[in-house]
């Protein structure tokens, strides 16, 4: 600020001033436009509330007069003459209002009168008779019906100014009057508080004034502001002149009587006491203001010695004094200020500490890194700061780099001009920072590489500094070279390798398509060899009712060839018909029960042919599939005496492949012909079945030896025999498995015991799901599975 | 701007000293004029209506800004119809140093007081004062009217000339006896010289209505064409009543000074058919007198009297001689010299004496009326 010359103390003052004199102003504005005209309102209602209060004090005062001449009226009623003159007589001498009272006849001449200063009779006398008709008194009196107040009139009875009570009485009109200097008493007890009481008439007459004399004088105030314009309301209260002296007062209407209170105030007291408001008032806040000025310019003296002291302090802290005390001051602000300074001289302090260590970290680290070369450079390229490394790596002092270019050091032109160009984009702010590499030559003349990045740090001076930060890549740059050769005898001992491999894969991938072929042969051989077990088993099957059928038809033959040789010799007898027909009779018994039994195995062989080597999705039911498959396995499990029971209920019926599921089968009873029992010991298999809503359940269970348990998560492996170049091929139940999980849609567990037997579970849907298997896929060519032979050995390694 | 802060402190600080200053200040010096006259009492019916019509002419001028910016301010004092309190109220208006009185409305208060005014020099513009005891005299007393000897002498010379009336009986009132004695002399000598009889003169004292009484009784057995009442209008009224009810057909003339609106109201019938002396025309029809009786009921709400129309002259014969000299050490003689006014009724001359030239009309009460019977 360009004023900034002023001390504190003078401008505490002066705003201290302000803050004074505006209130003061804006203040006394207030009192000239709003407190004076609301102190006279405030006069004027006070004068108007007195006002009212006498308009009823005095209304009570003529109330208590009217009560008086109604209570005289009875008293009047039908009397006349001197015994009405006696009840006049009487109330002028008792009450204390009227002075006269008297009637008036109808043409407003005085009938009866009694004045209380006069002696009866004459009163009688003088005023009796007297012709009123003229008299305001009696004026617009003619229509008069009810009781009233007369306007003022001049009592030719008293010969003063005098009001009266008019009530008509019979023919008359009682008239009781009523001198006016009594309402001035009223008036004068009613003055109060040095204010001034006037009535005044309904023409603006003054009737009653403090001063007695005034009210005498018939003064016609209907010329006051507030009397003219009573009736609009519009002024109630003003300033007025009366008998040479000015006032303000607050006009009234009386209720009882069309009479005015007029409640007035001596203007000059009026003003006076306004003017002493004014002055008090005027005074206090000269009194506030020299006070206000005078506690301002001590204040304003404390405030600045305080804040010298604190400026000092400051200036301490400053000047690096961090430990200068400051006073104490019982100001709250001042006291967090000074605490405030000292905090922050101590923080100063404690940052200058940290600055200073860790400019002195920051130097160590500069100067003691041992690989990074740190430079700083002004804008033009000159060296400022050169550490120790870069002394290590460039071969040059600090004193010999300080204040050269690096063109003069260590850079050839070309990486001179690059360094400069980033320089460049460092300095015009394009950039923050700039990474680089470029070769360099070190002070012996050996070249090298460094690697660094330029960016800049502000100077001490508004000047910008530069700093390179460099490692040595030399060692880097040679080690990378030796890198890339080994590489690349790498890549070529891996092209080699590579290749050779390739190879290898190729020979395996051959070696596994013969692998693959070998194993559709042993399929395929497999099948051949089922093919031949089973023509063997139907054969052997076979063998037994046709031998009987062929014995019993050649005995037949004989039988029929001895009774035609005896018919022929004549030698046939009785009894050796009847034995004829009788051995020719249990021969075709024989013959044709034992032809039965052989077309039920073809035609139970030709079943389980056509399943097996169609896969065929059909419905069928459980209970004749079990059946067939057992009549086409009868012959090996009767060799090895073994009992198959079966407990599949007659009504289960699957819409499924009845092909994998009989090769399922019967490659499970056939695994447990061949492993479960010793040669030579009967055994007994069992197969049941449950259906428990859309899913069956299978169990293929015996009493053998059983498996062991780490063997049990093996056997459905391909491959896995126990009986390797004996002559299982090892994939019966790798089959079983594939087929109930591919084909059927289930799933095959097996549990064992050892000693206790073995139970193979298979649960599949009554309906298989809808999926294409390939029947050619060897594993799942359900023609092969019925080696028993080759089945026997999976799985059962310890028989 | 802290300058400009400090500029409109200091201008609202002339402003607050300049109001305070002009709180304490008064009006410029106002013109002062006193009133003295009986505004209570048996002459309040003279008193009264003539400081209305002294008001009437002020507050008018007042509101046209007063005498060459000047304010008029008034001091009203009442006499009561009592020396000693007239005295004393000049001497409050002496102290007041008023320029001028209007006043004072009797000839008896204007004796009492003469002296004093002379000394202090002040100038006093009587209003029905009509004694000639103050007549030809180069004093501090003025009047507009002329003297009573004029109003008394037409009254005798009307009664005379006109009714043909031979002998008369008169009552004075000895509370303004320099007003009735004078009167009643003057009427004796114009009566006389006419070729009437010396009437018989009855004495009474204002208010005394027991002597009133039996007055009037013997002023009743008096055989006379008329009695003469030489009082105020009260006292005329109650006087008047006393002899009709002796006797009803008795004739009654009164002095001017009773010419009010009061005989009637308080005479009633009683004062019908009296003749009475009057210095103004009530039933004028000129439109000066039109606008000012018009004013002075608005102001006054009661119709004016012949009092309220001399101190409106007299007053506006002040105002008029102010406006023409504003020093008001010369006023006696800017009024002398000026001579001729403007009166409600025609002209008023003022000669070198500061005496009147007024008119005098003789009246009648006819119907609760003043009717005009015969002029100058």
């Amino acid at each position: 600020m360009s004023t900034a010359s002023r001390t504190l103390g003078y401008e505490l003052l002066k705003q201290l001033g302000f803050v004074v004199v505006i209130p003061l102003i804006v203040t006394i504005a207030f009192f000239i436009w709003q407190l004076y005209p609301q102190l006279k309102e405030n006069v004027a209602m006070e004068q108007r509330a007195f006002a009212e209060l006498i308009a009823e004090r005095g209304q009570e005062y003529l109330i208590t007069a009217e009560e008086q001449v109604d209570f005289l009226m009875p008293f009047l009623q039908g009397k006349s003459g001197d015994d009405l003159l006696n009840v006049l007589g009487h109330f002028v001498k008792t009450n204390q209002y009227f002075d006269s009272v008297y009637l008036l006849d109808y043409f407003g001449v005085v009938s009866y009168i009694s004045n209380r200063h006069t002696e009866p009779a004459f009163a009688q006398e003088l005023y009796g008779g007297i012709d009123m008709s003229k008299s305001p008194l009696i004026r617009h009196s003619e229509t008069l019906t009810r009781p009233s107040w007369s306007d003022m009139f001049l009592s030719i009875v008293t010969g003063r100014l005098s009001i009266a009570y008019r009530t008509p009485i019979d023919q008359y009109t009682l008239i009781a009057e009523f001198a006016l200097d009594r309402l001035p008493h009223l008036s004068e007890k009613l003055s109060e508080q040095g204010q001034l009481v006037m009535i005044l008439d309904q023409y603006g007459q003054l009737i009653a004034h403090p001063d007695p004399s005034l009210s005498q004088q018939q003064i016609n105030l209907s010329n006051l502001p507030f009397f003219r314009d009573y009736e609009s309301q519009k002024v109630l209260s003003s300033e007025f002149e009366l008998d040479g002296k000015g006032y303000f007062g607050s006009i009234v209407k009386m209720k009882h009587t069309p009479w005015y209170v007029i409640v007035a105030q001596d203007k000059q007291q009026f003003a006076a006491s306004l003017y002493k408001i004014l002055n008090m008032w005027l005074v206090s806040i000269l009194i506030i203001v020299i006070t206000a000025m005078i506690l301002a310019y001590r204040r304003s003296r404390l405030f600045s010695s305080r804040f010298k002291r604190l400026i000092q302090h400051a200036k301490n802290v400053a000047e690096g004094r961090y430990s200068s005390a400051s006073a104490p001051t019982p100001i709250q602000e001042f006291e967090d200020l000074s605490n405030s300074l000292s905090n922050m001289a101590l923080a100063i302090e404690k940052r200058e500490r940290t600055l200073q260590t860790k400019e002195q970290q920051l130097r160590n680290t500069l100067e003691s890194a041992p690989n990074v070369a740190v430079q700083w450079y002004d804008d033009r390229g000159h060296v400022c700061y050169w550490n120790d490394a870069s002394e290590r790596i460039f071969g040059y002092s600090a004193e010999e780099a300080m204040g050269k270019r690096l063109d003069k050091l260590i850079f050839a032109p070309r990486p001179t001009a690059e360094f400069n160009m980033h320089l460049h984009k460092v300095s015009s702010g394009e950039e923050r920072s700039r990474e680089f590499e470029l070769p360099f030559h070190r002070k012996n003349g050996k070249e090298g590489s460094i690697r660094g990045a330029l960016f800049h740090i502000p100077g001490s001076d508004d000047n910008e500094l530069y700093v390179c930060m460099a490692t040595d890549v030399t060692k880097q740059r040679q080690a990378e070279a030796s890198i890339r050769e080994l590489n690349a005898e790498l890549e070529a001992r891996v092209e080699a390798r590579t290749q050779e491999l390739s190879r290898s894969n190729a020979e395996l991938e051959s070696a596994l398509n013969a692998l693959k072929e070998t194993m559709e042969q042993l399929v395929q051989s497999e099948k051949l060899a089922a093919l031949g077990s089973l023509v063997a088993g139907v054969a052997h099957e076979l063998n037994t009712p046709i031998g009987n059928a062929l014995m019993a038809s050649s005995s037949l033959e004989d039988f029929t060839q001895r009774i035609e040789h005896a018919f022929k010799d004549g030698k046939m007898t009785r009894s050796s018909l009847e034995q004829f027909l009788e051995d020719a009779r249990v021969a075709t018994g024989i013959s044709s029960r034992n032809l039965e039994r052989a077309s039920e195995l073809i035609s139970s062989f030709k079943q389980v042919a056509v399943d097996q080597s169609s896969s065929q999705r059909r419905n069928f039911v459980l209970a004749e599939l079990v059946h067939e498959i057992l009549v086409t396995l009868h012959p090996q499990t009767k060799k090895r005496d073994i009992t198959v029971e079966v407990d599949v209920p007659e009504r289960i019926e699957l819409d499924s492949f009845p092909g994998p599921l009989g090769q399922v089968l019967s490659n499970l009873v056939m695994n447990a012909v061949t492993h479960a029992y010793n040669n030579h010991q009967h055994g007994d298999i069992e197969i049941c079945a449950k259906l428990d809503g859309e899913q069956l359940a299978i169990q293929v269970l015996d009493r053998g030896v059983g498996i062991p348990d780490d063997l049990q998560n093996k056997i459905f492996n391909p491959f896995y025999t126990t009986r390797l170049g004996q002559g299982g091929s090892g994939l019966g139940l790798h089959i079983v498995h594939n087929l109930v999980t591919d084909v059927l849609g289930g799933q095959i567990e097996v549990k064992s015991e050892m000693g206790e037997g073995s139970c193979f579970t298979i649960t599949l849907p009554r309906v298989a799901p809808t999926q294409h298997y390939d029947p050619q896929d060897p594993a799942l060519n359900p023609h092969g599975d019925q080696d028993n032979n080759t089945q026997a050995e999976d799985g059962y390694g310890p028989h | 701007m802290r300058r400009h802060y400090a500029a409109i402190t200091s201008r609202l600080l002339l402003v607050v000293v300049m109001f305070v200053s002009l709180l304490s200040c008064g009006n410029n010096d106002p013109v002062k004029i006193g009133f003295i006259g009986g505004l209570s009492g048996p002459v309040s019916d003279l008193g009264g209506p003539s400081r209305n019509g002294m008001l009437l002419a002020i507050e008018a001028i007042n509101r046209q800004g007063g005498i060459g910016g000047h304010h008029i301010q008034t001091f009203i004092k009442d006499d009561k119809q009592d020396p000693a309190t007239a005295r004393k109220a000049i001497a409050e208006l002496i102290k007041e140093e008023v320029d001028v009185i209007i006043g004072p409305v009797t000839s008896t208060m204007a004796m009492a007081v003469i002296d004093q005014v002379n000394e202090a020099q002040v100038l006093m513009m009587g209003v029905t004062v009509t004694t000639d005891e103050l007549s030809g005299k180069d004093d501090y007393f003025i009047r507009c009217l002329a003297s009573t000897d004029i109003h008394a002498a037409k009254v005798a010379h009307y009664l005379v000339d006109n009714l043909g009336l031979k002998s008369y009986s008169a009552i004075i009132d000895l509370s303004n006896a320099s007003y009735t004695q004078s009167w009643i002399q003057h009427f004796e000598q114009t009566f006389k010289q006419q070729g009437g009889a010396k009437g018989k003169l009855f004495e009474i004292h204002s208010g005394d209505h027991q002597g009133m009484v039996e007055t009037a009784a013997e002023a009743a057995a008096v055989e006379s064409d008329i009695v003469v009442l030489v009082t105020n209008a009260l006292d005329g009224a109650i006087l008047a009543k006393i002899l009709r009810s002796h006797d009803e057909n008795i004739m009654l003339a009164l002095a001017e000074w009773a010419g009010t609106e009061r005989l009637i109201e308080l005479g009633g019938r009683f004062v019908e058919n009296a003749i009475v002396p009057q210095y103004i025309n009530n039933n004028s029809t000129s439109a000066s007198y039109l606008d000012f009786r018009e004013r002075y009921m608005e102001r006054f709400t009661i119709a004016p009297g012949f009092p309220s129309m001399i101190a409106y002259d007299a007053t506006n014969v002040v105002l008029q001689a102010l406006q023409q000299n504003a020093d008001t050490d010369a006023l006696k003689q800017t009024i002398l010299s000026t001579k001729n006014y403007h009166g409600l009724h025609g002209d008023i001359q003022i000669d070198k004496f500061g005496d009147g030239t007024g008119h005098t009309f003789i009246t009648q009460v006819q119907n609760g009326r003043f009717r005009v019977k015969a002029r100058e």
